[in-house]
């Protein structure tokens, strides 16, 4: 069993480099390679990789602009390499997410692969889902969120504004979407249905929920390091220890 | 298809202006001329000890100076229709010989006019006296009033055009400078830096030799980078040295999907051309052309006659897709041909068939 790789990176001799070093590892392999926006998103589409290699800079594009395309399908490990972005730099860091700056040798290209390594052990990606979902929030230029969204409920179709939305959990092959206590179901993954929503308002607090930061009253620790979140109706949901790290310190320091 | 060169609209634009500014330079000349007049007549009346109307030395000076200076602006236009320093030389001098007559007889008539009408209003009459006599004194005294005017036209202009040259010469300098700094900063830019050493790194896995000669050429852009000297001129060959650095470093790091071919017409790479002519050129095709790094970008020195002609071609989105872009790099190159060069070069930008883009930059060498 290996992991398939991706490489998604605008000048031949990078990628060629990442292949080299790709090619040495026993447990990865590589299915695909691209040079642009569009080839990159057709990889990932129709390989499904379990780790991808993204360059920042492609051309006057962005590898941001394929996780953009790419949101709502379930996302591979990313690894972003630059030869130079200050802000995306920043982005990296704050969200803890795994990146190569270039030029590179084997020493760091192993230590990146040791913690991908590592996070591909893990059953559960939905947090590092979380921090790219982040990450894109905070790159300049992105889309704005929307103010309202279209539910399809079994006998109606409406708009429910975003403003009135308490949280969204998965349920199967449904999400259900709590607002002014009342539960809307919607055919949808939990990462699609997200993806419409302001990372800054909403929180993912497990890989099925995702709350309201307003709607959160306490945070109660349990065994293990792992803490419960009361919500203002009453309702009670696990925090585990991954996700509790991806609450920003404000909010931590509130509860 | 644009050109980069002056409009006639702006001139004539400028000549409404400059219009009034001369009216008002006419009505400040004569005011002036009254007071001069006024300080002449003074110094004679003094001259008078009491003897006869102190008002007639006033009016004499005073109608004579007004006459004079009200003329000035006239003898300017004229002068600069047939300039003091023309050739031949004895044309010249005839020219105005026959002008200074004509002043004269302008002025003897003015005076005699203002005179009597000045004599009538105070209730006396103005006696010119014997005119060929009276004429011949004042001829005299106007040929060396003529001729100093002359000589004070001809300082001003010499003055103007050195003024004039100085100005150019400071923006062209600044305007260099401001070249090389964007010269510079391309070659510092980080991006540019760190995936060139990336693609060397890569390639010295595959061919060392191949990856030596990426490093020389990266230290040879870096160098000239950091060039301190700030000459305008350069051997055509150092701006093609340069040229052939950087496609050669672009080349490596999109190699089998970017290719450039540099081809110059034999033996003008002596030619002495404006530095750094090329660069922006180069990198806006490459930023807004090729933007996906893939293509082929193509650039000619001809000579073409007199002038030297640069053709920048490439196969990229060309002008048509997107507006028309004139980034800061190319509006100073547009600047700079034109202090260099005024009205003798061309900046055409046009779309290729049936894709890409065409620059051609032109100019005397």
């Amino acid at each position: 069993m290996s992991y398939s790789v991706v490489v998604i990176d605008d000048e031949p001799p990078a990628r060629a480099k990442l292949l080299r070093f790709i090619a040495e590892l026993p447990d990865f392999r590589v299915v695909a390679e691209a040079g642009a926006v569009e080839e990159g998103i057709d990889a990932v589409r129709t390989t499904q990789p379990d780790v991808l290699f993204l360059d920042i800079q492609l051309g006057s594009h962005s590898g941001f602009d394929i996780l953009e395309a790419l949101r709502g399908i379930p996302t591979p490990l990313v690894v972003f390499t630059t030869a130079y972005s200050e802000y995306a730099v920043k982005a990296f860091e704050l969200q803890a997410l795994d990146y190569l700056l270039k030029p590179f040798d084997r020493d760091r290209f192993t230590r990146s692969i040791e913690r991908t390594r590592q996070a591909l052990k893990e059953p559960d990606h939905s947090d590092v889902e979380e921090r790219v979902r982040r990450l894109l929030a905070q790159i300049p230029g992105r889309p704005a969120t929307a103010q309202q969204i279209l539910i399809k409920d079994t006998d109606r179709a409406f708009f429910l504004m975003v403003d009135d939305i308490q949280r969204v959990s998965a349920a199967g092959n449904y999400v259900e979407v709590h607002a002014r206590g009342k539960v809307h179901l919607v055919r949808d993954t939990l990462t699609t249905f997200i993806a419409q929503l302001d990372p800054s308002e909403f929180l993912r607090v497990h890989r099925s929920h995702v709350v309201r930061i307003n709607f959160i009253t306490e945070m109660r620790p349990l065994f293990h390091g792992d803490y419960e979140l009361v919500l203002r109706d009453g309702q009670t949901l696990s925090l585990s220890r991954r996700y509790k790290a991806l609450l920003p310190p404000a909010i931590r320091e509130r509860l | 298809m644009t050109t980069s060169s002056a409009t006639a609209a702006t001139t004539s634009a400028v000549s409404a202006q400059e219009r009034r500014w001369l009216k008002l330079r006419w009505i400040l000349l004569v005011v002036l001329g009254i007071l001069f007049g006024a300080y002449l007549g003074l110094n004679a009346a003094i001259g008078t000890h009491g003897h006869g109307a102190m008002w007639k030395p006033f009016v004499w000076e005073m109608s004579s100076a007004f006459v004079i200076f009200a003329l000035i602006p006239l003898i300017a236009r004229f002068e600069s229709r047939y300039r003091v320093d023309a050739r031949p030389r004895s044309k010249a001098i005839l020219i105005h010989v026959a002008a200074g007559i004509v002043f004269s007889s302008i002025h003897v008539a003015g005076i005699v006019v203002l005179r009597k009408l000045a004599y009538w209003l105070m209730g006396e009459s103005y006696d010119f006296g014997d005119v060929p006599t009276q004429w011949f004194y004042e001829l005299q005294k106007d040929l060396i009033t003529y001729l100093v005017i002359l000589v004070v036209l001809f300082a001003i202009r010499g003055f103007r055009i050195r003024r004039a040259g100085e100005l150019r010469a400071q923006e062209l300098a600044a305007q260099l400078s401001e070249a090389r700094l964007r010269h510079l900063t391309a070659q510092i830019e980080p991006h540019f830096l760190f995936n060139s050493l990336n693609a060397i790194s890569n390639r010295m896995h595959e061919d060392i030799d191949a990856a030596d000669r990426m490093i020389s050429q990266l230290g040879d852009l870096l160098r000239a980078a950091y060039e301190s000297d700030d000459h305008v001129w350069v051997p055509l060959s150092r701006e093609l040295g340069w040229l052939r650095g950087y496609t050669a470093m672009m080349g490596e790091r999109f190699r089998g999907q970017l290719a450039f071919e540099i081809e110059a017409d034999p033996g003008i790479e002596g030619l002495q051309v404006p530095r750094l002519l090329l660069q922006p050129i180069l990198e806006n095709a490459l930023k807004h052309g090729l933007v996906d790094g893939r293509g082929w970008l193509r650039v000619e020195v001809r000579r073409d006659g007199q002038n030297l002609r640069y053709i920048v071609s490439d196969d990229g989105v060309g002008f048509s897709d997107a507006p028309l872009v004139r980034g800061t790099g190319i509006s100073n190159i547009a600047r700079r041909l034109e202090l260099l060069f005024p009205g003798k070069h061309e900046l055409i930008f046009s779309s290729r068939q049936p894709r890409g883009a065409v620059v051609t930059l032109s100019f005397p060498a």
